[in-house]
């Protein structure tokens, strides 16, 4: 399994997908301090509470669709499935790494993120103070916050990534995303809302605990089935030319 | 990769099939492909060749029959079957952002072979010099060669290389020749190798195979396939006089064309005695020259044999 993990990471080099998690959450940051700049001070806290909402609603899903597009279109473009699942290989693992790649992709997105926004405030404090959020930086908050979103948004992850590696062409997998995140911006309103995996992310922040955890437990359950199902099903699909 | 058992055919399909809805791409195939030959595929485009192919590396699940590879099934035990094949499909299936030694070690990992496979492929495909450069920067031969290496890697039992001279150049289809003649000498391997164009293959492989839609409507050797050397055509000062002269020495001419006549199936021995009873006669022969037989010649009677045995 190392051997394919290693392969689906080399792949990515030079790719859109790996500037595409660098650029979404920088995006992010670069916001939080435009934002910062233009209102009165805000306390960190709800800083972040704004800035997660963000990615958590918005950016996120629109992120793991661009990613899982351009994650299977590695293989997609050249046509490079007949190579790989003609090799001796269990063809259940080179999806297993393909959602692991994803996964990975997303939790180092999560980072970036989480290293950009202290970032963000330190920058301020020092070129622009009368901007920058008050009070000392909620480490503890935003750890909570992103891996939460994270476990959250694995669902609609491989949801994403099943679509995309199933087919060739990337607007199956564009529609979904964006029908997706607007039916999630309709349903944001109801209770039922959790249950849709685009809203998953964005409910870690409701300010009920039991919500959150919800969100969790379904974004993580939820996923853990919908990969499992997506291996079965990937390997055992003919592959036509 | 794993012993091979002796004297077991490199490739075995058993009423092989495939039925993509009402319409059999593919249907009742029965070929044999010994170890350490080189198999032309041939067919026309559309064919059913490359339906085939991808059932025989387990792309595809047969609708009907089995494929065999060194004995091993490849439905019932894909992953024995594949250990003994490697495969060029599509020039384009190679990664372009990164480098030829990039792409042949991620095939390499994937195979657990130690890193020297690497340069022992480059320099059997001639694309050491190349290796580090991107892929993206590859012309078509290139990335072809570089295919060709990814499925030497690991020295397999058996080669399975789908229109290999798609879209080369005449150097390129030389260098692929070479490349693919070497392959059983080097390796011990059988080659099977399709393609749409006779001419392309007839120089490098010794035995073949004629799908024609979706059915395998003969296989031997190339020569016996090919029915002899083709047909000969003569050009002389004076073609109708010719004609006649030669339909009474008991040959077969016919007229091809505003300028040559035609004769189907004459041996070596036969073209000398043509061009000595012109000259005796006092014909000047301007052109004498064989025309090698296309798949489209081949077809005709292959399928009217076929329908024969059928009916």
């Amino acid at each position: 399994m190392s051997a394919i993990l290693f392969t689906e990471v080399r792949k990515l080099k030079g790719s859109l997908a790996t500037a595409l998690c660098i650029v979404s959450p920088t995006m992010v940051a670069v916001l939080l301090g435009l934002i910062c700049l233009r209102h009165k001070v805000m306390p960190w806290p709800e800083a972040l509470e704004g800035t997660v909402g963000l990615w958590s609603f918005f950016v996120l899903p629109m992120s793991v669709t661009a990613l899982c597009v351009l994650v299977a279109q590695i293989e997609h473009g050249p046509r490079a499935w007949d190579y790989l699942l003609a090799l001796p290989v269990p063809r259940w693992r080179i999806f297993a790494a393909k959602a692991v790649v994803v996964l990975g992709l997303l939790a180092a997105m999560s980072i970036l993120l989480a290293v950009e926004l202290p970032l963000v405030g330190f920058v301020l404090n020092a070129f622009a103070p009368h901007g920058a959020p008050a009070g000392p930086f909620p480490w503890e908050l935003m750890r909570r916050y992103l891996t939460s979103v994270w476990g959250a948004a694995f669902f609609l992850t491989i949801i994403q990534l099943w679509v995309a590696l199933r087919f060739r062409s990337f607007v199956p997998c564009l529609t979904l995303g964006v029908a997706g995140t607007f039916f999630a911006v309709m349903a944001s309103g109801l209770p039922e809302g959790v249950f849709v995996p685009w809203m998953m992310p964005l409910n870690i922040l409701a300010h009920d605990p039991t919500r959150a955890m919800l969100a969790l437990r379904l974004g993580v359950t939820g996923g853990v089935i919908a990969a499992a199902a997506m291996v079965v099903h990937l390997a055992r699909q003919e592959i036509r030319s | 990769m794993t012993a091979r058992p002796d004297r077991t055919p490199a490739i075995e399909t058993r009423s092989l099939g495939k039925r993509f809805g009402g319409r059999w791409a593919v249907q009742e195939v029965d070929l044999r492909i010994e170890a350490g030959s080189i198999f032309g595929f041939l067919g026309l485009n559309g064919a059913g060749k490359t339906t085939a192919i991808r059932l025989v590396l387990g792309l595809l699940r047969p609708t009907s029959g089995s494929a065999l590879i060194f004995g091993h099934d490849v439905a019932r035990d894909r992953l024995a079957a594949a250990r003994q094949v490697g495969a060029l499909l599509d020039a384009r299936a190679v990664y372009p952002a990164l480098t030829g030694v990039e792409n042949l070690d991620m095939a390499r990992r994937l195979l657990g072979l130690p890193s020297s496979e690497i340069g022992r492929v480059l320099e059997i495909v001639d694309l050491a010099a190349d290796a580090r450069r991107k892929v993206e920067h590859y012309s078509l031969g290139m990335r072809q060669r570089l295919g060709l290496a990814r499925a030497l890697l690991g020295s397999p039992g058996l080669f399975i290389l789908d229109e290999p001279m798609n879209g080369l150049d005449p150097a390129g289809i030389r260098d692929m020749r070479r490349v693919i003649r070497q392959m059983p000498e080097r390796c011990g391997a059988a080659v099977f190798l399709s393609s749409h164009l006779l001419s392309e293959v007839a120089q490098t492989v010794d035995h073949v195979g004629l799908m024609h839609e979706g059915r395998l409507v003969r296989q031997g050797p190339i020569r016996e396939v090919m029915g002899g050397e083709g047909d000969l055509l003569v050009r002389t000062d004076r073609n109708g006089a010719a004609l006649d002269l030669l339909r009474r020495a008991h040959f077969r001419p016919r007229p091809d064309g505003d300028h040559h006549l035609l004769l189907p199936e004459v041996e070596e021995a036969g073209a000398g005695r043509i061009s000595r009873l012109l000259v005796t006669e006092g014909f000047e022969v301007i052109e004498l020259y064989r025309r090698p037989p296309t798949l489209e010649h081949l077809f005709a009677p292959s399928v009217a044999e076929r329908l024969q045995v059928a009916a």
